[in-house]
């Protein structure tokens, strides 16, 4: 009979040092949490707990002075769908996301194309982009009086067609948001050409030299070269160009308050106005409600759609 | 060293609480432009009651309200602050937070500073819980150099009179009427005064619910509005300078608040000298002659009343002609008091009109109507203004019925 290969005492030996491996383990596991404890602490009362706190309030009745410890079960999302002008709001709020999604990629990527290898590309760079460290506060009110009746905008156009013009591209429902979008593009156009310009740099020049060795045209090598390998890029552009979509705030509320008739609220503008100047918070509180819903549901589709585009590209 | 630093951080923090404790009361508002005079009225009040007030100034005015109420909700109501009448006053007072100043306006009404008239102004209910920071009648500012060169020899006394003038001012090249709706809020001004020129019971009626926005009393006011804007009786709305087309004399009258004399005399037109001051008259014979008032309300903590009782003597100051004096010497403001100096020459216009034709007060639109229906309503008056065509006009009111539907059917 041969003496077993693994005798009792290495068994205790192992398990001894198996108990100290998870004890050693469980004493990083701890320190770590030690560590990021504050920042976890913060994440949960600056943002979880006002999430919670946020979702609980929309089923309130508060509104002024009263109203916190009455339950209203769904009564502030039905009166959401009672507003006269709610359409608008969903109409206004659709045409940011839209227009914030397509103008500044659309605009971003021509700079980002017309500007590489340009002579004096890095002073072009500079002034697209100087545009988005202005105060959103400071480009609404500059922009507020391109558009004034008398301002820059109809004077040009004036003097073109050879007559006055007093349009009030800010005073009428049609032209108002479209002009308050355009002013969101010039100031972010900038931003999405240097991400764009990144993504760029990114891209290996092999098959791109490859393509023009075997005679594909620009069209041809941007089509199938550079945009697919350029989508990753373009799909978080896009998510932070939807999220700045459904949050525009500070231009609308500088370029538009109360004209005409709300005909200008988006839905983060609408969840402000109810909140802070009818003192209706738990109404404010379901709007919020709403609008983070939205952004998030969007934002989780775009990013689903980028892991596919990604797989399909690896 | 760690222990040191404590302590240091400790002494430091207990100092800043000393310091905030030998601070009695606080007197919040949010009234901008209006610095000098509350520095006066809170250095009065102090003197006046021995207790040691701070004036802290909060804008803009929805941040104010929102800290006001979120501290009444959360039991700390501030001891003193300004507020709003009308509705805005009534919701406040139902937290039951505010002290009741029966015995203040008693003693104020036998002494000849004011009348049950202001009383009824900062009243729920009867029974009076505001005491008066300033009272503002609308009347029309005129130029009077415009209707000197229009021939026009005195205000209008009826509503023939006025279009006469109307008329003759425009063939003398002026635009009859100023009319802004720049600051989201002048959208009003025209609405409340057609609507109390024609009817001034529906115009109330309106403020709770009664009176329908797209009923005949508002088809009414605002056919004739329409028609105003089709004679050319206006300036354009999307003028951004208020007081732009007065002072360069391009409009000859100015529907506004009297407290506008002051602004148009910091911008070189001078009371009394350039500017005059009528009511403008009921449309029908038989209509009542009404004016619209604006009154700025200040209020007490009931709990500071009580704890304090020296506030008492604070709020009575704040009443008196000389702190009415002191802020019409400071901004120009009408305290109300009926036995302070009027501040400026069209003030003292208008209690001449008042005092003569003794008209019924009608508390300002923005004040009478539900907090919660301002914002939203006075847009699509402002919408009117940019689009003053009857089918916008009818569209208008049939929104704004639909808010005021969906707000009383919450309540």
């Amino acid at each position: 009979m041969s003496a077993p290969l693994n005798p009792p005492i290495s068994q205790a030996i192992r398990a001894e040092a198996r108990k100290r491996e998870i004890a050693a383990r469980r004493r990083s596991g701890r320190v770590a949490l030690l560590f990021i404890a504050p920042a976890l602490g913060l994440v949960a009362l600056f943002l979880l707990f006002p999430v919670v706190f946020n979702l609980g309030l929309s089923f309130t009745r508060w509104q002024r002075f009263s109203g916190l410890d009455e339950f209203g079960g769904l009564m502030n999302y039905q009166r959401l769908f009672m507003v006269p002008y709610f359409s608008d709001v969903v109409i206004n709020t659709a045409m940011w996301v839209i227009g914030a999604i397509t103008l500044p990629l659309a605009f971003g990527l021509g700079l980002a194309l017309l500007l590489r290898g340009v002579p004096g590309e890095g002073l072009f760079k500079s002034l697209f982009f100087l545009p988005r460290v202005l105060a959103p506060a400071a480009v609404g009110t500059i922009w507020f009086y391109v558009y004034a009746p008398d301002g820059v905008i109809n004077s040009l156009a004036g003097a073109a067609v050879g007559q006055d013009i007093d349009y009030g591209w800010l005073f009428e429902s049609h032209t108002i948001t479209p002009a308050i979008i355009m002013t969101f593009v010039w100031q972010t156009l900038g931003i999405n050409m240097v991400l764009l310009l990144l993504g760029m740099a990114a891209i290996p020049r092999d098959p791109i030299e490859a393509a023009h060795v075997d005679g594909a045209s620009s069209w041809q090598i941007f089509r199938h070269i550079v945009w697919p390998l350029l989508l990753p890029t373009v799909f978080v552009v896009t998510i932070l160009n939807v999220i700045a979509g459904f949050t525009a705030f500070d231009l609308i509320w500088v370029m538009a308050n109360g004209y005409p008739a709300q005909r200008s609220l988006s839905l983060a503008v609408y969840m402000y106005y109810e909140t802070f100047s009818n003192s209706r918070w738990a109404f404010g509180a379901a709007i919020a409600v709403m609008l983070s819903a939205l952004v998030i549901l969007v934002s989780w589709a775009l990013t689903v759609m980028q892991s596919r585009v990604e797989e399909r590209i690896r | 060293m760690r222990v040191s630093t404590l302590l240091a951080s400790a002494a430091i923090t207990a100092a800043g609480w000393t310091a905030a404790s030998a601070q009695d009361v606080t007197f919040y508002y949010d009234k901008s432009g209006w610095d000098e005079g509350f520095a006066a009225l809170i250095e009065g009040a102090s003197e006046a009651s021995g207790l040691d007030i701070a004036g802290q100034q909060q804008t803009p005015t929805d941040r104010y309200q929102a800290y006001i109420m979120s501290s009444i909700a959360g039991g700390a109501t501030p001891a003193i602050f300004t507020w709003w009448n009308g509705k805005q006053l009534d919701s406040l007072v139902e937290t039951g937070e505010i002290a009741d100043l029966t015995a203040l306006w008693d003693e104020a009404i036998e002494a000849g500073w004011f009348s049950e008239a202001e009383r009824e102004l900062f009243s729920v209910d009867g029974t009076p819980y505001a005491i008066p920071l300033n009272v503002a009648r609308w009347p029309v500012l005129y130029n009077k150099d415009a209707f000197e060169a229009a021939g026009i020899e005195q205000p209008p006394q009826s509503w023939d009179e006025l279009i006469a003038a109307a008329d003759a001012l425009k063939e003398a090249g002026y635009v009859p009427f100023n009319a802004p709706a720049v600051g989201g809020w002048m959208g009003f001004i025209w609405f409340s005064e057609l609507m109390i020129r024609t009817d001034p019971d529906a115009f109330v009626g309106l403020t709770d619910g009664s009176v329908p926005y797209d009923g005949p009393e508002v088809q009414r006011a605002m056919e004739i509005w329409t028609d105003f804007y089709e004679r050319g009786y206006f300036t354009d709305a999307r003028e951004q300078d208020e007081t732009r087309f007065m002072v360069n004399e391009e409009a000859a009258m100015y529907l506004i608040g009297e407290w506008t004399a002051g602004i148009l005399a910091n911008r070189g037109m001078e009371p009394g000298e350039q500017i005059g001051a009528f009511l403008l008259p009921p449309i029908d014979a038989e209509t009542e002659n009404s004016v619209i008032v604006e009154a700025a309300p200040i209020v007490f903590s009931a709990d500071a009343m009580e704890e304090m009782p020296a506030l008492m003597d604070a709020a009575r100051y704040l009443m008196s002609p000389e702190a009415g004096n002191a802020l019409g010497a400071a901004n120009g403001i009408y305290s109300g008091n009926l036995m302070t100096d009027a501040p400026n020459a069209i003030v003292s216009d208008v209690n001449a009109i008042i005092a003569e034709d003794a008209p019924r007060s009608i508390v300002r639109w923005w004040e009478a109507v539900p907090p919660e229906l301002q914002g939203d309503l006075v847009s699509q008056m402002n919408a009117f203004m940019l689009d003053p065509t009857e089918e916008n006009a009818q569209r208008v009111m049939d929104d704004m019925q639909a808010l005021n539907e969906s707000y009383w059917a919450f309540q």
